[in-house]
């Protein structure tokens, strides 16, 4: 019985004016959105593969391991970008490492899409949530309310079937047309992604992200026409059923995700980055000039143990500006005390700051997880690699990368004695080239494992749906 | 007999459960838009403050000795206007670096503290319009022809003695009229909570003439939306069908046309991406240095080897004369006293010499600052118009959809548009003009040895650095810029109309 229901309400959907106009859409919009995406991640690839070689070229190995050399790290693009480009536009590109300690994170004021960042970009990611999503609702809400205007409701119930079977007949074939046409359109999508040189599928990693992904957005699917079954069955004809629609669709696809995290920002007002980048300079600004009056202090203190005789030599030495060599050994102590020192600081005033942060997020987090989109979003983004944990994580790579440049140069300068030198063995006129930023992602595992609560709570979503639209159908006025 | 059929439409919209949830939408999301966004402004232009503050105080006067080489910060605070349309300025650069080169840069910081906001985007006044209030305008008269029909009620209207383009006015003027009020509503409401906040004030110059305009506008493009509305119900013989031609249509103008026209300029009129193209700029000007530095090598060398043929042999024969092992003639004393001499002489020819290549060195050195501005502004010149061509194509485009005409519209009014971009270089320019003249015209630098300065400057007393005076384009030229666009949508509007007249009088209402 169930199969000849799910049959005829296959049928009845293939025949309706809403499966051709869903399989155009996606059809049209998704393989497009990925043939545009594809293109501008081929253009940022490039973007970025020219400007490191440039780099390395011209300043990879530097000539003088002096405190002023920097070294440039650059970001690449991640090849799943192409599905979601989330923070992407967003992010920094390079990280200038410093020998303050500070590194600088740059973007280059990117100026060129203007058009497209006016009117936003189309990405996979963008489809799902606003085409698929509407779709999907579009496709059901009237799965009941129709049925009941149309009076075909009331021949069905006087069959001797159960209301639970003509629900899930109508539910299953509604989302499995509308997943068949959603597939072709992937299937196309995936054809053109294939066909760019820059771009293998077959490589394990991406491989299994796409999956990953792919699975994700066919949970979507579930989940938005349960939705839609759900609105159906708390109206009684079409036109209600299209107001629900409508502001179901308002609240959970542009009120929720776009007013909660500003929400969140208003509860747990933070100061800016900006704001906390210039502290930190000051403040290692400030630990140079203590630095200095330290030292100062010291030879001072020194200096009046030495005996008459020598004080005068001393002196000399000190007015030009030097440290005698007898003092090098306490000088440099105190210069080594302020370098391990001052990441110290710099890491407390970090550490406040992202525990500031961090109530904010996850205020922001939580509440809009109200709506799936978000979770979907959450999930899709991060399996990209440009999702809202991607901000830490290039900050970790940069502080790696700080790090590196840090052991291979800035640890063997020295401020002590001399004006600044280099500590023994360090040979300034020959600094090994710099290398390259490694840039680390988490893989498909990792952001799995993150990311599983918001996996499972779009499973919590689809299931509330359906059973609520089973407990409103149970009951519902077929008349 | 017009005024009857209207509140007949009126009457019957504003008991439908449609009219009811898209009032209660706009009165909620629109209101509470603009208090997210205002919270936003705010801590925006506090940010800027408190960093233009720390800026002053620790920068804003050079430490001494300024050697003419100093870099200025300018910030661009945010536009009040951007509030109701942000547009461009999560991308826009707020800051500016000037430089000796004379190439100022631009930077942004980013915002990744709220990485949420930017993953979802924010919520304005213009998205609020482009996507709830189009949706619910389509909402409210996809049906208005065909759902009339199809209950029946048709048919004994057109028995009556009134004119069938009476009839679909009415109809127009009846759902206009009940999606503008709640619009109007909530607009009051918005206005209300703006007027609340310290830092905007509505009565001001920069906000209510321009706030007026973007009304006007948004009205405009309600009635586009209706107009369309009501088009596709007469084109439609059941509701269903009309619903879904309603959301095909939407999708299309509202997220595919704005979206894809872009991209769609870029792959027919290529242009390398900004980052390449300062890449190369920068190498431009690192090889115009270069090649100077060399020019001005070759010429001290061919000052210092002259001098050396000339000397040299002088102070060989010398040594030679007076230093003679085989004889004893002259006392080592001799040997210095002419040694001596011919050491002053050499240094007054020396100084003869620096003199002679300075003179040779400050023209090189002007040289290489107007060859440097001039290949750069070339490039520069040459890279905005090819941008600016690309720009065009997929504004043009992009408009074969009134929303994204719309979109235009407001962004230009909010001072956060496409000619923002270059109202903000003509900014940076003139800072760096303004900069240069205290500080970068005050020295030249001789390539690799030392800097020259004029007498009057003193670089232990440097004078303050100014800050940024951020001037914004006026209403005027703004709207000599958005005027095709808000013709287009009069224009779309026109033709919706039309259509709908012309698909009505042939309607068959069985």
């Amino acid at each position: 019985m169930l199969i000849t229901l799910i049959r005829k309400e296959i049928t009845e959907t293939v025949l309706d004016l809403r499966f051709v106009v869903a399989s155009l859409l996606f059809m049209v919009l998704i393989p497009l959105s990925m043939y545009v995406s594809r293109v501008d991640y081929e253009q940022r690839l490039a973007g970025y593969q020219q400007e490191s070689r440039i780099w390395r070229e011209r300043h990879g190995t530097p000539e003088w391991g002096g405190k002023d050399v920097e070294g440039h790290g650059f970001r690449p693009p991640s090849v799943l970008s192409i599905f979601a480009l989330g923070l992407d536009p967003y992010l920094p590109d390079r990280v200038v490492t410093k020998f303050s300690g500070v590194f600088q994170t740059m973007k280059e004021s990117n100026t060129d899409g203007t058009l497209g960042a006016l009117l936003g970009q189309m990405d996979f990611h963008f489809c799902m949530i606003y085409v698929v999503s509407l779709m999907a609702l579009i496709f059901t809400f009237n799965t009941v309310s129709g049925e009941r205007e149309r009076g075909t409701l009331r021949l069905l119930i006087a069959q001797a079937v159960p209301r639970g079977q003509l629900l899930l007949s109508k539910w299953v074939s509604k989302t499995m047309v509308l997943l068949v046409s959603y597939l072709c359109a992937v299937c196309m999508a995936l054809l053109v992604l294939e066909a760019s040189p820059q771009v293998t599928l077959v490589d394990s990693q991406v491989a299994a992200s796409i999956g990953m992904m792919l699975a994700i957005s066919l949970l979507l699917i579930l989940c938005m026409t349960s939705l839609g079954v759900c609105l159906s069955t708390f109206a009684r004809g079409s036109l209600q059923s299209i107001t629900l629609l409508f502001s179901a669709w308002v609240i959970l696809v542009l009120g929720i995700p776009k007013i909660t995290p500003m929400m969140a920002e208003i509860i747990h007002p933070c100061e800016t980055r900006r704001v906390i980048s210039s502290r930190k300079a000051m403040l290692t600004k400030d630990l140079m000039t203590e630095f200095h009056n330290r030292r100062e202090r010291l030879t001072d203190s020194l200096l009046s143990k030495e005996d008459n005789e020598d004080r005068a030599s001393i002196e000399m030495v000190l007015r030009s500006g030097n440290v005698p060599t007898r003092y090098a050994p306490q000088v440099d102590a105190l210069w080594r005390e302020y370098r391990n020192r001052t990441p110290l600081e710099l890491e407390k005033i970090e550490e406040q700051y992202r525990n500031q942060l961090q109530a904010k997020h996850t205020l922001a987090m939580i509440l809009s997880r109200m709506s799936p989109l978000c979770c979907y979003s959450y999930s899709i983004t991060s399996l990209a690699g440009t999702g809202v944990d991607e901000p830490k994580n290039f900050m970790n790579n940069a502080k790696r990368y700080q790090h590196q440049i840090s052991q291979l140069l800035y640890d063997n300068i020295i401020i002590g004695s001399n004006g600044y030198g280099w500590e023994k063995g360090f040979d300034a006129r020959q600094v090994p080239t710099f290398p390259d930023m490694a840039y680390a992602r988490a893989n498909a595992q990792q952001v799995m494992g993150t990311r599983v609560f918001d996996v499972l709570l779009l499973v919590v979503y689809t299931l509330l749906f359906y059973s609520l639209a089973f407990i409103r159908f149970v009951k519902y006025d077929v008349r | 007999m017009l005024r009857v059929l209207i509140r007949k439409e009126i009457t019957e919209t504003i008991l439908d459960l449609r009219f009811m949830a898209t009032a209660l939408l706009c009165v909620v999301l629109i209101p509470l838009g603009m208090l997210v966004n205002l919270q936003d402004y705010e801590q925006r232009l506090a940010a800027t403050q408190q960093e233009h503050q720390m800026y002053r105080q620790r920068y804003s006067v050079p430490v001494a000795p300024a050697w003419g080489k100093e870099e200025a910060q300018g910030f661009r605070p945010p536009s009040v206007m951007s509030l109701f349309a942000s547009g461009l300025d999560p991308f826009l650069p707020d800051r500016v670096f000037t430089s000796p080169t004379g190439l100022f840069r631009t930077e942004r910081h980013p915002r990744l503290d709220s990485a949420q906001t930017l993953l979802f985007g924010q919520m304005d006044f213009a998205f609020n319009v482009t996507f709830i209030l189009s949706l619910a305008a389509l909402i409210v008269s996809f049906s208005a022809v065909c759902g009339e029909k199809e209950r029946g009620t048709l048919r004994l209207m057109i028995a009556h003695t009134v004119p069938r383009g009476k009839i679909i006015l009415a109809k127009v003027v009846g759902k206009y009229v009940l999606v503008v009020v709640p619009f109007l509503v909530s607009m009051l409401i918005a206005l209300l909570i703006l007027e609340m906040s310290p830092n905007v004030s509505i009565g001001s110059h920069d906000v209510w003439p321009a706030f007026l305009v973007i009304l006007g506008v948004t009205l405009l493009f309600i009635l586009c939306m209706v107009s369309l509305g009501l088009c596709i119900s007469t084109f439609t013989a059941r509701a269903m069908s009309s619903m879904i031609w309603l959301f095909f249509i939407w999708v299309v103008l509202v997220l595919g046309i704005p979206k894809v026209s872009p991209i769609i300029a870029e792959i027919l009129y290529p242009v390398e991406s900004e980052n390449a193209f300062s890449f190369a700029k920068r190498m431009a000007a690192e090889d115009i240095r270069e090649e100077f530095n060399q020019r001005s090598k070759d010429i001290e060398k061919k000052y210092s080897d002259q001098m050396d043929k000339e000397w040299n042999p002088k102070f060989i024969q010398i040594a030679k004369k007076y230093r003679n092992p085989s004889s004893s003639e002259y006392s080592e004393e001799d040997y210095l006293a002419a040694n001596k001499k011919l050491n002053d002489e050499w240094n007054k020819a020396n100084r003869e010499r620096y003199d002679k290549l300075h003179a040779v060195m400050l023209p090189l050195a002007e040289e290489l600052k107007r060859h440097t501005a001039q290949s750069l502004g070339r490039l520069e010149q040459d890279h905005r118009n090819r941008r600016k061509k690309q720009v065009a194509l997929g504004l043009n485009l992009s408009r074969l959809s009134p929303v994204s005409s719309y979109a235009f519209i407001l962004a230009e009014l909010a001072g956060t548009g496409v000619t923002e971009m270059d109202n903000l270089s003509q900014n940076a320019q003139r800072f760096q003009e303004q900069v240069k003249d205290i500080y970068y015209d005050q020295a030249y630098n001789q390539f690799n040895s030392g800097q020259y300065r004029p007498k009057a400057y003193n670089p232990f007393d440097p004078p303050t650095l100014p800050d940024m005076t951020y001037t914004r384009v006026s209403l005027a030229p703004v709207v000599q810029t958005v005027w095709p666009d808000i013709l287009l949508l009069i224009l779309f509007s026109g033709a919706c109309l039309t259509l709908a007249i012309a698909g009505f009088n042939r309607y068959d209402v069985r």
